[in-house]
């Protein structure tokens, strides 16, 4: 008799099927998932809430300046000095009482080295001391000189003045000093350099004289017995820099507008020059307003004769940074963002034309990452170079970027050639070759570009070298100069590469541990053709707090650095202010078998014994 | 633990095997003797002799899947339990499902020899594979593991009445398959 339990013949696997069991378990699954998918509806619903960027506003009416002629300027001005920000950037910041971190990179303005140039003039023939980046680009510098005399820009507790010294030798001695400001007056004042005329009779100095205010002081040195001030220029605004470009001097400052501003006084809000006459805004058909303004600052060109500071042409620029270089025929502005609230920088640049009477604008391009300073730019054959460093997710890095000047366009690249997390330290394009350093804390690597073929770049670097350059120079015979420090901040580093076969190597090293050492590429001396260079260095006594600086004059024999001269600069002097900038003034050159040596409160000559 | 860890616990004659057996599986066995016998204390002692059979069985048995095996075993000891305690449960949830499928039983007063179970087995199973899994889950949730119409509508989203409707169905094609296959008569 058959059992009524028929479904009992089951087999396993149906039985396995039909558990009750696996129902709960789906159906827990389906709660879970719908529990998940709600989660995360939430989840982006709170991210959205919390992160959607939070909007300012615009807090100054300016319609009764619709017929002002600066409409245009005070308009676009408004929307940045009257733009009231929310105290936070969105709805995380203000639950979590957090500051948004946006690093500004310092840039040091360092001259590159060219071939120097000589000028003869009737009352003496100029002579190139500077080494500037581009050849007939005169850039301005602590001293200048001509075959008879040396102009030396000091700046001592007491004045800045300009000395001048005769060029004889051992027997050398100052023969003129005129003071151009009293420091005991204007305590905060800076000079920045000098210029030279071609026909050697005006040396015209910038400074910044007072807040916000730029001079330009012209002064007569035809007679080293009367030396006089002819005509003092004020430009308001803080110097960037300046060039002589065949008889003409550039000037490039920014010019700042304060927040709040209601546009009630031009002078605040407009830059302007005093020429001697009072005080002249900038007409408005000389300032460009780009199509997106996110700065209140503009970049100011002033074009002047150099003799006699007559001004030729000024613009300005709204919302350009000061981060510049010069070529023979353009200037190059460089302006820094960050793109969308990233840490993802950008770099755009615009070309201004000075080659007619009037400045032009050329053109712009857009390069990923920021310059480093005046040598990341570089003009040759109808191709701008940029070597940048990026910033993004990844951590920082290198990027060579070729752009063609006819159509602005980036159409050769090489991205993040280095190590991430490495910064471009010091770059020096020279025709067809580039040279870069970069370094992550205090260790380098430097990369030797070939850029004769921009469809084919290639590049070799050097392994991993202690230390960083923070000047790259062609020291001739394809000998690479790289100045800088070594494994520790207080370590001055010379360092000489050559490129091999699949690397580039390191030649040799000269080293001074425990040392202070000019940060300003233009102290120091840079002889190319000898393969000479000199540098002041100092030390201080940690006992006593006094210091000693001297002059070191090294040649490189193809194998290593041998010292030719030093010259004591300073012994047991008490530690100032001044001490940490003293190299920084030290200037030399040699004339004939002698050096000459200069610095605040010094003058040396040391003649030279030839070997 | 793992089933095969279980197994080879009752190989062992190792005690922990029952314990294992009980923390992974008791409250299925539970499950499954209370839709038959819908008592609790009942349904615990049909656990508990779920266990001792387990015991005497394993060794010599093997089981390829112990979920199905100890199931089984569960089953049968409650349905017999369900069948000497049936006075009082007349109207029991059990007791619905087997009249159900009583049309598609065999004559219970013919004579069965072994090769016919064979068929039987055989057709059942043939039955079970052709249907959908959906049918076939639900058919079986209510015929081999005594589960309420209730329990199944919810376990698996559905209204009472769709799956009455097809079980109903099933049964239906059951019985043809039945038919179909010689082992009852139309």
């Amino acid at each position: 008799m058959l059992n009524k339990d028929i479904m009992g013949l089951a087999n396993d696997k149906f039985i396995k099927e039909a558990d009750p069991r696996n129902a709960k378990k789906k159906k827990r699954q389906k709660k879970f998932i719908f529990a998940a998918t709600i989660a995360a509806c939430l989840l982006i619903a709170l991210n959205l809430w919390l992160f959607i960027p939070l909007k300012g506003e615009i807090t100054y009416d300016i319609s009764k300046y619709n017929d002002s002629e600066y409409y245009e300027v005070i308009s676009a001005l408004n929307s940045v000095v009257n733009y009231k920000s929310p105290r936070y950037s969105n709805n995380f910041e203000y639950l979590f009482n957090r500051v948004n971190l946006k690093n500004d990179v310092n840039v040091d303005y360092e001259p590159s080295p060219s071939a120097p140039d000589e000028n003869s003039s009737s009352s003496g023939s100029y002579e190139e001391v500077t080494d500037n980046q581009v050849s007939g680009v005169i850039e301005e510098d602590l001293f200048k000189r001509s075959d008879k005399y040396i102009y030396y820009l000091s700046d001592t507790m007491d004045a800045i003045s300009l000395r001048i010294y005769s060029i004889e030798g051992e027997d050398s001695k100052e023969v003129a000093s005129y003071d151009i400001l009293d420091k005991n007056i204007n305590s905060s004042a800076t000079p920045h350099g000098i210029y030279l005329s071609n026909d050697c009779k005006t040396v015209t100095v910038i400074l910044s004289s007072e807040y916000m205010e730029i001079s330009l002081i012209s002064i007569d040195v035809s007679s080293v017995n009367s030396v006089k001030e002819k005509t003092d220029v004020k430009i308001k605004g803080y110097y960037v820099s300046s060039r002589v470009i065949d008889g003409e001097l550039f000037v490039i400052n920014t010019f700042s507008v304060p927040k709040g501003e209601k546009f009630t006084n031009q002078e605040t809000f407009i830059p302007s020059l005093d020429m001697g006459d009072g005080t002249s805004c900038i007409p408005p058909e000389d300032i460009v307003v780009p199509g997106t303004v996110n700065s209140n600052s503009y970049t100011v060109i002033s074009r002047f004769d150099e003799t006699t500071l007559e001004k030729k042409d000024c613009a300005a620029f709204l919302s350009y940074s000061p981060n510049i270089y010069v070529s023979k025929d353009t200037i190059y502005l460089t302006h820094k963002y960050y793109k969308n609230n990233t840490i993802s920088t950008y770099t755009d640049i615009m070309g201004i034309s000075f080659a007619d009477d009037r400045f032009e604008k050329l053109g712009t391009v857009t390069v990923e990452g920021y310059v480093n300073n005046q040598y990341s730019l570089d003009e040759y054959e109808g191709n701008l170079r940029v070597a940048t460093t990026t910033n993004n997710t990844k951590g920082t890095n290198a990027s060579l970027n070729c752009i063609d000047l006819d159509s602005w366009k980036i159409y050769a690249t090489v991205e993040n050639f280095a190590p991430y997390g490495e910064t471009v330290k010091s770059v020096r394009f020279d025709g067809t070759n580039a040279y870069v350093c970069t370094s992550f804390e205090a260790i380098d690597p430097v990369f030797f570009f070939d850029l004769s073929d921009y469809g084919n770049i290639t590049y070799k670097e050097t392994p991993i070298i202690e230390g960083f350059s923070t000047s790259l120079v062609n020291f001739g015979d394809g000998y690479l100069l790289g100045i800088g420090r070594g494994d520790r901040s207080d370590t001055f580093k010379l360092e000489i590469y050559t490129e091999g076969s699949d690397i580039v190597e390191s030649v040799c090293k000269f080293e001074i541990k425990n040392t202070m050492f000019a940060s300003d590429y233009k102290a120091y001396y840079i002889d190319r053709e000898n393969q000479t260079v000199g540098m002041a260095i100092a030390s201080h006594n940690t006992d006593t707090s006094n210091y000693n600086a001297r002059y070191l004059l090294l040649k490189f024999d193809g194998k290593q650095f041998t010292e030719i001269t030093s010259v004591d600069l300073i012994e047991n002097e008490s530690i100032n202010y001044k001490f940490y900038s003293y190299c920084d003034n030290v200037r030399a050159t040699l004339v004939d078998d002698c050096f000459y040596i200069l610095a605040n409160n010094f003058f040396g000559v040391k003649k030279l014994v030839t070997p | 633990m793992d089933d095969k860890k279980i197994i080879e616990l009752f190989w062992r004659r190792n005690e922990d095997a029952i314990k294992e057996t009980k923390k992974k599986y008791g409250n299925y066995c539970f499950t499954i003797a209370n839709n038959i016998l819908s008592c609790n204390e009942d349904s615990e002692e049909c656990v508990m002799d779920t266990y001792i059979r387990l015991w005497n069985t394993i060794p010599p048995e093997r089981p390829n899947c112990f979920s199905t095996f100890i199931g089984r075993i569960t089953r049968n000891i409650a349905i017999d339990s369900y069948f000497k305690k049936k006075a009082n449960k007349r109207f029991s949830n059990v007791q619905m499902a087997f009249d159900e499928i009583s049309e598609c039983l065999p004559d219970p007063d013919s004579d069965f020899s072994p090769a016919d179970e064979i068929a039987l087995k055989d057709a059942v199973n043939g039955f079970l594979e052709s249907l959908n899994p959906k049918m076939r889950v639900i058919f079986m949730r209510r015929y081999w593991y005594f589960s309420s119409i209730k329990d199944i509508a919810r376990d698996y989203g559905f209204s009472e009445s769709d799956v009455k409707v097809s079980l109903m169905r099933t049964r239906e094609k059951f019985r043809e398959h039945l038919i179909k296959d010689g082992i009852i008569n139309s």
